[in-house]
């Protein structure tokens, strides 16, 4: 039997019905994948976010980790410069992974104590890596100390500030600064930087972060004035500004114009300023008025010196041979006993007021640490004299030198008849003798050249360095010297000084 | 024997039955693809705002949590201010704050920059809730949503 063969117009509509159901489905398809695309997308701009939000509290928390680890010693540190610790997974979160790397950096000067020179700790730079999923981020901290600490060990508690033993001090000035976040693509930028982990990379990115240093202190400068007036509040404050009205009440409290200040001005000004509201810790976070209250107990005082004892012939003695009275270290000129807060701020304030520091010294931070440090206490004066065919007694000595200022004084208004003739030679004076300053509050008493070094480290690295090696032995940081060999004037002279 | 020939043109009761049967069921799930869209725009709306409240906040803490001092406001208060005004880790002065056209924007007064951070901004407020610790909420709206994210973070890089 011959199949029986649908019409045509059958045929043809049920092929329309099949296009429309096709086409319904490819719509309806289209628009489930368009949804679930969309959805996909927006939960993993959402993760993004939340990644980048954990990421920065677990870079905090390294950070946060390295310096409480610091704060008791360098867990490193027996015989190496550098090292890395992983915190505990159990700690943090699954998939999250922090690692601190913490590399020492020396002070280019070694400090002599008894019959070794010591390289002492300058500051530890701390970087950490934060992972979480498949992105992470760093981030950077200086680990600061004032007195430092010798290289050798593993403490971050600086030495006896007197530097006569390498007991620890009585007190350390410690803290994290300079901190960063930086993400990935930050690090992009950083020549010679190309994973965490090696030493030569986080060299190059301390090297590289160094140059900020300096545009902070920039900015500390320029900002500073505005930053005091903005502090003061804004009278009227509205909910909203255009911008044209937010940069003119802006510019009311100041501008932002450069200082005209060089590099070391800059360095000087920022540690000045610091310096006069430093109140002897490094816990700032408190309220103002009480910071203003522990300002007030600080204090500026000169060391303990001996009493200007020059006796009446060495007076005369120099009046002989310098051609006038010895000049005597004058309280309130000089050097100043103590000094207290007072009308121009704190008595740091007050004491480069009567100092008359200006306001960034032109000179380098060091040299400025030296000439703050100390006061001068006393004028030294020393000469060597002789006398030829002297009477001493009875006898006619062909050489006489004995006796100190006294004798001298003696042969020399006696020429002719005491002796033929009395010289006197290598006459130096007025050599300045100083006495160092410390910042003393309660029982803290700090020579101020240690305060200073502290906040030094903020914005100057430039007498700092990365050792090579990663493995330090004794003998290569605690290096020995020969003792000091006493060098005297030639015979036949004798000395006299006051 | 009469044999009946079915039309050549026109449909049977049955074919018009499934016919509007299927056409309804097409206008049913129009209707249900119409609802899921409008419901989907709404969700992206609603996502949209949220992920943008989260990013303003995350611009902002991070600001905020390596700003060097703040400077308005200052004092531990109850109160709160319609902007903050610090010296952020390079000790640039910014200002937060939320300008005419509501928007919430940060605002560099050292090197002249403006980056805007949220639309929609309704409000913003902060407060010192204690020494080094700000406190920040941010209200946005749009059309029937309306979200508000509040913050609180120290810093770590204050000086003396």
């Amino acid at each position: 039997m011959r199949p029986q063969l649908r019409p045509p117009t059958l045929q043809g509509r049920r092929a329309i019905a099949l296009v429309v159901v096709l086409i319904a489905a490819f719509c309806m398809l289209s628009f489930f994948a368009a949804f679930q695309f969309f959805s996909h997308s927006e939960y993993r701009h959402l993760e993004r976010i939340l990644t980048n939000t954990s990421l920065d509290y677990l870079v905090r928390a390294g950070l946060n980790i390295a310096e409480d680890k610091l704060q008791k010693d360098r867990w490193y540190g027996d015989t190496r410069c550098r090292g890395s610790f992983e915190v505990p997974s159990n700690l943090l979160p699954p998939t999250a992974r922090i690692t601190i790397y913490a590399d020492d950096y020396y002070a280019s000067d070694t400090r002599k104590i008894g019959n070794k020179k010591y390289k002492m700790l300058d500051h530890i730079k701390v970087f950490v890596k934060a992972s979480l999923r498949d992105r992470s981020m760093y981030g950077y901290g200086k680990y600061i100390m004032t007195p430092n600490p010798t290289a050798w060990g593993k403490s971050t508690e600086g030495i006896d500030m007197s530097f006569s033993s390498l007991n620890p001090s009585t007190h350390t000035f410690r803290k994290m600064v300079n901190v960063k976040l930086l993400r990935e693509e930050d690090l992009e930028e950083v020549p010679g930087f190309s994973r965490i982990d090696l030493d030569a990379s986080r060299k190059a990115l301390g090297d590289f972060l160094r140059k900020e240093m300096h545009q902070q202190a920039f900015n500390f400068a320029r900002n500073l004035a505005i930053s005091r007036n903005l502090a003061k509040g804004i009278a009227s404050p509205q909910p909203t500004y255009s911008l044209a009205a937010l940069k003119s009440l802006l510019a009311s409290k100041g501008s932002t114009a450069g200082t005209g200040f060089n590099e070391n001005q800059l360095k000087n000004f920022f540690i000045l300023e610091s310096m006069k509201d430093f109140f002897m810790t490094t816990n700032w976070d408190i309220p103002d008025s009480e910071k203003q209250g522990e300002l007030q107990k600080v204090r500026i005082e000169i060391g303990h010196f001996p009493p200007d004892e020059m006796t009446a012939d060495a007076a005369a003695a120099i009046r002989i041979v310098f051609g006038g009275t010895a000049k005597r270290a004058r309280d309130g000129v000089d050097y100043f006993k103590v000094v207290r807060a007072g009308p121009n701020g704190s008595a740091f304030a007050e004491f480069l007021k009567k100092r008359d520091i200006p306001l960034a010294p032109d000179k380098s931070p060091q040299d400025l640490q030296e000439e703050l440090s100390r006061g001068i206490t006393d004028f030294d004066y020393s000469f060597i004299w002789q006398a030829i065919n002297a009477k001493v007694g009875t006898t006619i000595v062909p050489v006489y030198f004995s006796g100190g200022a006294a004798s001298f004084i003696l042969y020399y208004t006696n020429q002719g008849t005491l002796c033929d003739s009395c010289t006197y030679s290598r006459a130096v004076g007025p050599i300045p003798k100083f006495t160092n300053y410390y910042m003393v509050k309660d029982s803290i008493y700090m020579p101020l050249a240690i305060v200073f070094n502290f906040f030094m480290k903020f914005v100057d690295e430039s007498y700092t360095y990365f050792p090579d090696s990663v493995v330090k032995d004794e003998g290569s940081v605690n290096i020995p010297v020969p003792p000091d060999t006493e060098t005297g004037g030639g015979g036949g002279w004798g000395g006299v000084s006051g | 024997m009469i044999r009946l020939r079915r039309p050549s043109r026109g449909f049977t009761v049955t074919e018009l039955m499934v016919g509007v049967g299927l056409f309804g069921l097409l206008l049913v799930l129009l209707n249900f693809a119409l609802r899921l869209n409008r419901s989907a725009l709404n969700s992206m709306e609603k996502t949209d705002l949220t992920a943008k409240l989260r990013n303003s906040s995350v611009i902002i803490g991070r600001a905020l949590s390596l700003a060097t001092c703040f400077l308005y406001p200052n004092k531990v208060s109850n109160d709160y201010s319609s902007q903050i005004i610090f010296r952020n880790q390079r000790n640039e002065v910014l200002t937060i704050f939320v300008t005419d056209q509501k928007v919430l924007s940060m605002y560099n007064y050292t090197t002249d920059t403006m980056q805007e951070i949220t639309p929609f901004t309704m409000s913003f407020r902060s407060r010192l809730a204690k020494e080094n610790l700000m406190e920040y909420q941010i209200e946005i709206k749009r059309d029937q949503y309306h979200f508000t994210i509040q913050n609180q973070l120290s810093t770590c890089n204050t000086l003396p």
